[in-house]
């Protein structure tokens, strides 16, 4: 009965490793898409309350939205993007 | 088990037969160009449907609009270039480089004034905008194609390496810019909007507001006895406005009388830096190509001003597309340094403060 030699063990480890890098190299890592949403933040000018919504089509910063329950201007102070950071699958860690 | 040995011992034998040969003939290197070059290929295509997409999206915005001859003002938009001034006679280079710059901007605007007369400023601005991104996407993908078949036509591995090489960061950055065309067509805040949204805070207290420079507005504000004049582009449509022009004609109107000058923008930030995070410095702070930077140089120098800098630190891709959270953050914190420094100044003393940047969703 013949037995399989080292050697033939190192050529399937080989051929696996030679498999799997050129698999590697020409497959795509597929990555998340970022979900975002962009928020618009009210704020009164004198007493400093403030109010998170979803942005809306005419928002910018400095914009004048009304009149607060102090009696001070409501403006839009900020607008930004919040949401999920990207991951990205690194190889062995690097 | 004997076949399979002497299968395996064949294989491995015209492996190593043709590994060396490879190596013999320079076969191997042929073959990593072709790897190389797929792959280079493979970005080549995704850059070309980011143009045909940035394109798209800006022909149905001009018609949307009511733009009647969009293919022809499209077409002439995405081969469009300009060519740098003289520089090995630098004697009033920036001034010849701003005449260039301008001109660009002058024509295409009399390309969207004369497509569509009847819309207001900042929508003109924000298609302004979009007109430049396809133009960057469109010349990116030509440059990357150009090598590729060059390298190609020429078999010059050299010029593919080095392709295959800086594509990542190229796809990057051009991936930036097709996500850029959705905010500027929302007219949302941008990362690079940071600088005029600090200076619009300084307007909501402005008992007085005009126009020292074209697209630029100024106000002058009053803080515990010091006297304040902000600087910032018109918005809230997409522009930079002319900050440099503006500084320079406040600084002569207030005949050089101005104790401190402050510059806010956003700066690039190193690898390992927070995005948000804050830092000063003295110089200003404008990330043109030289024409406007050198005006408020100038007109420090002439007074001996005091120029100071105030940068918020984001990545390129953070700078063009939609502000983000910890950037956002940053403009009560930079206010509130700004509004310290002013107090620091004696009773009576004059200050200029310009936020610098596009003021893409940014009024004042």
């Amino acid at each position: 009965m013949n037995e399989i030699k080292l050697d033939d063990y190192l050529f399937l480890l080989f051929s696996a490793l030679l498999i799997f890098s050129v698999a590697l190299s020409l497959s795509k890592f597929s990555k998340k898409e970022e979900k975002k949403r962009v928020v618009t933040v009210i704020r009164c000018e004198k007493c400093g309350k403030e109010e998170v919504r979803e942005w809306r089509e005419g928002d910018y910063i400095g914009k004048v939205v009304g009149t607060c329950e102090c009696g001070g201007r409501k403006y839009i102070a900020l607008i930004y993007a919040e949401g999920e950071e990207k991951k990205e699958r690194k190889l062995l860690g690097i | 088990m004997q076949n399979v040995q002497d299968m395996l011992s064949i294989v491995t034998q015209i492996l190593f037969i043709t590994f060396l040969l490879m190596a013999f003939t320079g076969m191997d290197q042929k073959l990593r160009m072709i790897i190389w070059a797929r792959g280079i290929r493979m970005g080549l295509d995704k850059l070309e449907e980011m143009t045909r997409e940035s394109k798209e999206e800006l022909e149905k915005t001009l018609r949307n609009l009511g733009a009647k001859n969009v293919e022809e003002i499209v077409e002439k938009i995405m081969d469009y270039f300009t060519i740098s001034p003289v520089d090995i006679e630098p004697t009033d280079i920036t001034k010849r480089l701003g005449h260039i710059l301008r001109s660009a901007e002058y024509r295409w605007r009399e390309l969207i004034d004369r497509a569509l007369p009847n819309i207001s400023k900042h929508e003109k601005w924000n298609i302004l905008v979009m007109m430049e991104i396809t133009n960057v996407l469109n010349t990116i993908y030509k440059i990357i194609r150009h090598y590729l078949y060059y390298a190609l036509k020429n078999n010059n591995i050299f010029i593919i390496m080095q392709l295959w090489m800086i594509m990542p960061e190229i796809m990057k950055m051009a991936e930036g810019y097709r996500k850029a065309v959705d905010a500027f067509k929302d007219g949302k805040p941008i990362g690079d909007s940071v600088g005029p949204a600090v200076a619009q805070r300084f307007f909501m207290m402005a008992k007085r507001k005009w126009r020292p420079a074209e697209d630029t507005v100024a106000g002058e504000v009053e803080i515990e006895g010091r006297r304040v004049y902000v600087i910032k582009a018109e918005g809230p449509g997409a522009t930079v406005g002319n900050p440099g022009e503006a500084v320079e004609r406040v600084v002569e109107e207030l005949g050089g009388n101005v104790d401190l000058i402050i510059t806010v923008d956003a700066a690039l930030k190193l690898e390992g830096e927070e995005t948000g995070s804050i830092a000063e410095g003295s110089g200003a702070a404008i990330g043109d190509p030289g024409p406007e930077k050198i005006r408020i140089e100038r007109a420090a120098t002439k007074y001996g001003i005091p120029l100071h800098a105030i940068v918020i630190k984001m990545s390129n891709e953070e700078a063009i597309l939609e502000m983000k959270k910890e950037i956002a953050k940053a403009i009560d914190k930079v206010f509130d340094m700004l509004k310290k420094r002013i107090l620091e100044l004696p009773k009576g003393a004059t200050a200029i403060i310009v936020g610098i940047g596009n003021t893409s969703g940014v009024g004042q």
